[in-house]
């Protein structure tokens, strides 16, 4: 008798003084086990960062039911290094060159550009000679390939001996909008990834032409500090992000930003059907960060930086009307929070990021 | 007799152990390589459980989490709040407070990013609720 038999099995198997003895203490405890398996799961990875095999998670990318949309890559090119090995740029005076490159796969084929030089929006081109604007659009070869480009830029901001904090900040698809037929949300498609160096400047960069600053379109726009009532609280933090009073503590480790449009939240779209649309952006969280928040229009800024700095128990705001007449076909509103010297709080444990708002399709409503 | 029980217990074990250290089959992960910090991998379960790992992060990088939930029409229902780890970190988790009603696709965002030194990462999925 070299093997196990089907039939041996299924005989010994139900064999009435084996299975109660051996076999289902056996079944008991797997069964148990597996039942507690998804919990375990979240609580192992948790508290122990050596439990991740990588060949568990290559099976699970093989059998898995979710669909990659993308990846996206993006970094400098062959950049200079400082004495702790860290990226710095040096601008020289004139125009900065900054090569830098880009790959993706799926169906992120185009990706968006926009540079904050300290929380400022820094305009550029892609060629020294060609246009400035606070946004370009890559398109890309979703194979993976790198797409190598330089950004030229003068800084905005900044004398000869700075160093400023540069936050490079990728878009998703930024040529999608919702057509309001097929789609009526933008999804994953907007979301920004940012990379963060440093930049030292060697010379004073020459005043920025006036011709290419921007023009507000916006409208009885103010800035105040408001108490974080539990109104504000529920209506802002609460209903958007589900966060409670017992979370409060989450606003010293994370800020939140919040648009909202005629007083509502929006995740999608606003028919402005009166002659003008308000908007209120509101920004909590870090005790003592400071932000430059700017609201954009088809990825260009529609006002000039404001200025906040946050404070424990307060909510930044800043309102503005945009008039209808401004929006002659539809376009993407967001808001970007942008930290001034990122690097200055950035210990281990305290990161103040730059956030963008979801987009949301503003359009004019006839009628 | 003896022999043949010990084989089917032996067997029986096995087969317990390795329900138990499977990860679950609705995990969803993605996985792209990030040079710097070895593989980035996001895994996005259709309950909210959502983490994010690479296999080394000496550039001080930070780990982000992003995502929403749309109804069958594309419309986006919740922003999940973008969360970041602290710096260095090589593995974060979260759970989204609840999955709505209404909710058809989870979108999921996983990156790595403002490393002193290296590029910026990221994975953007999506996976039916």
């Amino acid at each position: 008798m070299g093997g196990i038999s089907l039939k041996s099995l299924n005989f010994t198997f139900f064999k009435k003084n084996f299975f109660p003895s051996y076999l289902s203490i056996a079944f008991s405890i797997a069964l148990l086990l597996s039942s507690c398996s998804s919990i375990s799961q979240s609580q192992t990875l948790s508290s122990t960062e050596e439990f991740i095999d990588k060949n568990e998670i290559s099976s699970i990318l093989d059998d898995s039911e979710t669909v990659v949309m993308a990846t996206i890559n993006h970094a400098p090119v062959a950049p200079t290094t400082n004495s702790n090995g860290d990226v710095e740029f040096t601008y020289n005076g004139g125009i900065l060159e900054l090569p830098y490159y880009v790959s993706t796969t799926g169906d992120a084929t185009n990706i968006g550009f926009l540079i904050f030089l300290n929380g400022i929006p820094q305009p550029y081109s892609l060629s020294e000679e060609g246009s400035i604007s606070y946004c370009h659009t890559i398109n890309t070869d979703p194979t993976g390939e790198a797409q190598i480009f330089s950004f030229f830029f003068s800084p905005i901001t900044g004398t000869a001996g700075d160093t400023l904090d540069i936050q490079i900040a990728s878009i998703y698809n930024p040529q999608f909008q919702p057509d309001l037929v097929t789609s009526f949300g933008y999804g994953n498609y907007h979301q920004v990834l940012t990379a963060s160096y440093k930049l030292t400047l060697l010379q004073t960069p020459p005043v920025f032409p006036a011709e290419n600053k921007l023009s507000p379109i916006v409208e009885n726009m103010e800035e105040l500090n408001s108490d974080l009532t539990p109104e504000i609280f529920d209506s802002v933090l609460t209903s958007v992000y589900g966060i409670s009073a017992p979370d409060l503590n989450t606003l010293d480790t994370n800020v939140y930003l919040v648009v909202q449009f005629d007083t509502a939240n929006v995740y999608n779209s606003v028919a402005v059907s009166r002659d003008s649309v308000h908007i209120d952006i509101y920004l909590c969280g870090i005790p003592n960060a400071k932000y430059r928040i700017v609201p954009y229009i088809n990825h260009l800024p529609i006002a000039p930086a404001q200025e906040v700095t946050l404070q424990k128990g307060s909510i930044s705001v800043i309102g503005f009307d945009i008039s209808a007449s401004a929006l002659s076909t539809p376009c993407t509103f967001y808001a970007i929070a942008s930290p001034i010297e990122p690097s200055s709080y950035n210990s281990t444990d305290l990161y103040v990021p730059l956030i963008k708002s979801q987009s949301v399709l503003l359009y004019v409503k006839e009628g | 007799m003896k022999n043949l029980k010990r084989k089917l217990i032996s067997l029986v074990t096995v087969c317990a152990i390795a329900m138990v250290t499977a990860i679950p089959a609705f995990a969803e992960a993605s996985s792209v390589n990030a040079p710097g910090y070895g593989t980035l991998t996001g895994v996005l379960q259709a309950v909210g459980y959502q983490t994010v790992f690479v296999d080394y992060n000496n550039d001080n990088a930070i780990l982000v989490m992003a995502g929403s939930q749309a109804d069958r029409n594309g419309n986006t229902l919740v922003s999940e709040p973008t969360t970041y780890s602290s710096r260095g970190s090589t593995l974060d988790t979260r759970n989204w407070p609840y999955i709505h009603a209404n909710a058809y696709a989870l979108y999921g965002v996983h990156g790595v990013q403002s490393g002193t030194s290296y590029g910026a990462y990221a994975t953007y999925t999506y996976t039916q609720a």
